[in-house]
């Protein structure tokens, strides 16, 4: 009697149970989002300059030191059209909003769309964030992620899903738009809290740690001075700071007339963001929010409420096919003296 | 190109991407270890359920996973593959593990010898009846008395179906060392199973 097949005979392989393996994935799941906070932070040391932010998978305020080689930004005649007038508007709205408080509040939804592996439908994965930083800098930042599972993203989509027989998982042999391969199932994960303090949210220039969100510039020029960037990652950062980042009411208007200055700032107009709320747009070529994995060109649209001065979502669609790829949308963000998540 | 022209695009890197490019780009993309978990699951799900049991590899198989994704920092495509790295992790939890694969080959020895011995229960009072028991019972019997190091090479072997070298890789042991204690350990299981009590088998163990 050989010993391998005897061997193989006695110990034999049991197979593995789907809730298993959803169990492992899940645990995974969460260690990925962890790491991105981590590694966020890492990112704010090293970078000359860093606004620290938000969601469980939302990335870092980071300005890189390089800027990104041989990527034409399109410089305007639009740039101070009307168009972009309601950014002015909007400045001047948030420039009167209260800012004192002992944490900064946040809710948001992020979201992810893909086609299902035979293209005929869009799915749409999201999760709601609810995200709390200390103004005290020794404090914990606090995180809720309720994910909402994935779901048709349209009527259309819902339609065709439902022609398809409803399927609850879906297998992707080959990686998605936004890079999700294998099986993927429809039914959410479980409901995450936790609170880290590797999350320092203020900003480093230069080495230089700001200890104090209201030594962050509040006009333009001191904006831009800060993040001493090319056009394109100075964007990207006034966008950061608005949607993300636990600053004064006077910097945020800052921010939004920086937006208004810059070159490869274009008015969309009128427009529903992807939660159906009325809001003015403005689109530029984003490096910093155009998901990793796609592979081809973006646009990234900021929907603002002029009104009110808030930011209400941060769109990412395919250039080519106008596919919305990723997405944050605001529900709610506010100065306040407690952190509801504490202590719970 | 074949007949299916409609099939994705085979020329598509991403779509045959390595474990070892994987691994590599979760660096800055954790999500894409999520692959190597699909890739990998049942597999290491199998090898622990083996080694362990079935109630230790639904609650383990996500350590392992867990352990290699902080870990990925580490691996050094120069020492090896992924799916070996990855053994190298089971074995970790294994080790931390151990009575729990001595209960088990403790089990199936009893459950290979007589309804008597069963009843009876005593692992001490099974271990002399070895000799009496079936085939299984002795190969059980025999794998239960290797030290902790021989057993973890012959397994990687026999149910990963590991090369000595990548053994080698996932115990982090010298590749002469693999073939050594195989070598040994695979003359005390033959001699267990041609009835030789393999408590006294071999003259090197």
């Amino acid at each position: 009697m050989d010993d391998y097949p005897a061997v193989r005979d006695l110990l034999p392989a049991p197979s593995l149970p789907p809730e298993v393996e959803r169990a492992g994935r899940d645990r995974l799941a969460a260690a990925f989002a962890q790491e991105r906070v981590r590694r966020r932070r890492r990112s704010a040391r090293w970078s000359a300059l860093a606004l620290g932010l938000a969601g469980a998978a939302a990335a870092a305020i980071v300005i890189a030191n390089v800027a990104p080689a041989g990527v034409p930004v399109p410089h305007g005649a639009v740039a101070q059209a009307d168009g972009k007038r309601f950014l002015l508007v909007a400045a001047a709205s948030v420039a009167a909003v209260p800012d004192e408080g002992a944490w900064w509040g946040s809710t948001e939804v992020q979201g992810r769309q893909f086609h299902e592996p035979g293209g005929r439908y869009v799915l749409r994965e999201s999760e709601s964030v609810e995200t709390w930083i200390p103004a005290d800098p020794e404090g914990l930042t606090w995180y809720r992620q309720t994910p909402h599972g994935i779901k048709p993203a349209t009527p259309q989509d819902e339609a065709a899903w439902v022609a398809d027989g409803s399927p609850a998982s879906w297998t992707f042999d080959k990686p998605t738009e936004i890079g999700r391969s294998g099986v993927v199932r429809s039914e959410p994960r479980e409901r995450l809290t936790w609170s880290t303090e590797d999350w320092d949210f203020r900003i480093l220039t230069a080495g230089k740690p700001l200890t104090k969100m209201n030594e962050v510039p509040d006009t333009p020029e001191g904006l831009k001075a800060l993040f001493a960037a090319d056009d394109r990652t100075t964007i990207d950062t006034a966008a950061r700071l608005l949607f993300f980042a636990p600053v004064t009411s006077r910097t945020r208007a800052a921010a939004y007339r920086l937006l208004a200055s810059m070159p490869g700032v274009t008015a969309a107009g009128q427009v529903t963001d992807v939660l159906g709320r009325a809001g003015q747009a403005v689109e530029y070529d984003s490096t910093e929010f155009a998901p990793p994995t796609y592979r081809g060109p973006t646009r990234t649209r900021l929907v603002i409420d002029p009104a009110s001065g808030s930011p209400l979502s941060l769109e990412v669609r395919s250039a080519a096919d106008g596919l919305l790829l990723t997405y944050t949308a605001l529900q709610d963000s506010r100065w306040a003296e407690a952190n509801p998540l504490e202590g719970e | 190109m074949t007949a299916n022209s409609t099939a994705p695009d085979l020329a598509d890197p991403r779509e045959t991407i390595s474990d070892e490019a994987l691994v590599e780009l979760s660096r800055r993309t954790p999500e894409r270890f999520g692959e190597i978990y699909d890739r990998y699951v049942s597999e290491i799900y199998a090898y622990l359920g083996r080694r362990l049991d079935r109630q230790a590899a639904d609650d383990l198989t996500a350590e392992v996973f867990l352990a290699a994704f902080r870990k990925r920092e580490t691996f050094d495509p120069g020492r090896g593959r992924v799916r070996p790295w990855l053994y190298g992790f089971a074995s970790n939890v294994i080790a931390v593990h151990r009575r729990a694969e001595a209960r088990r080959l403790a089990a199936l020895q009893r459950s290979a010898g007589t309804d008597d011995d069963r009843e009876h229960g005593h692992e001490d009072r099974v271990v002399t009846r070895v000799d009496a028991g079936s085939a299984q019972g002795r190969l059980a019997a025999g794998l239960r008395a290797l030290p902790d190091g021989d057993r973890d090479v012959l397994l990687l072997s026999a149910l990963g179906e590991l090369s000595h070298e990548e053994v080698a890789q996932a115990l982090d042991i010298p590749y002469g060392t693999v073939g050594s204690r195989l070598n040994r350990v695979r003359r005390k299981l033959r001699a267990a199973l041609g009835g030789v009590n393999p408590l006294h088998g071999g003259s090197d163990g």
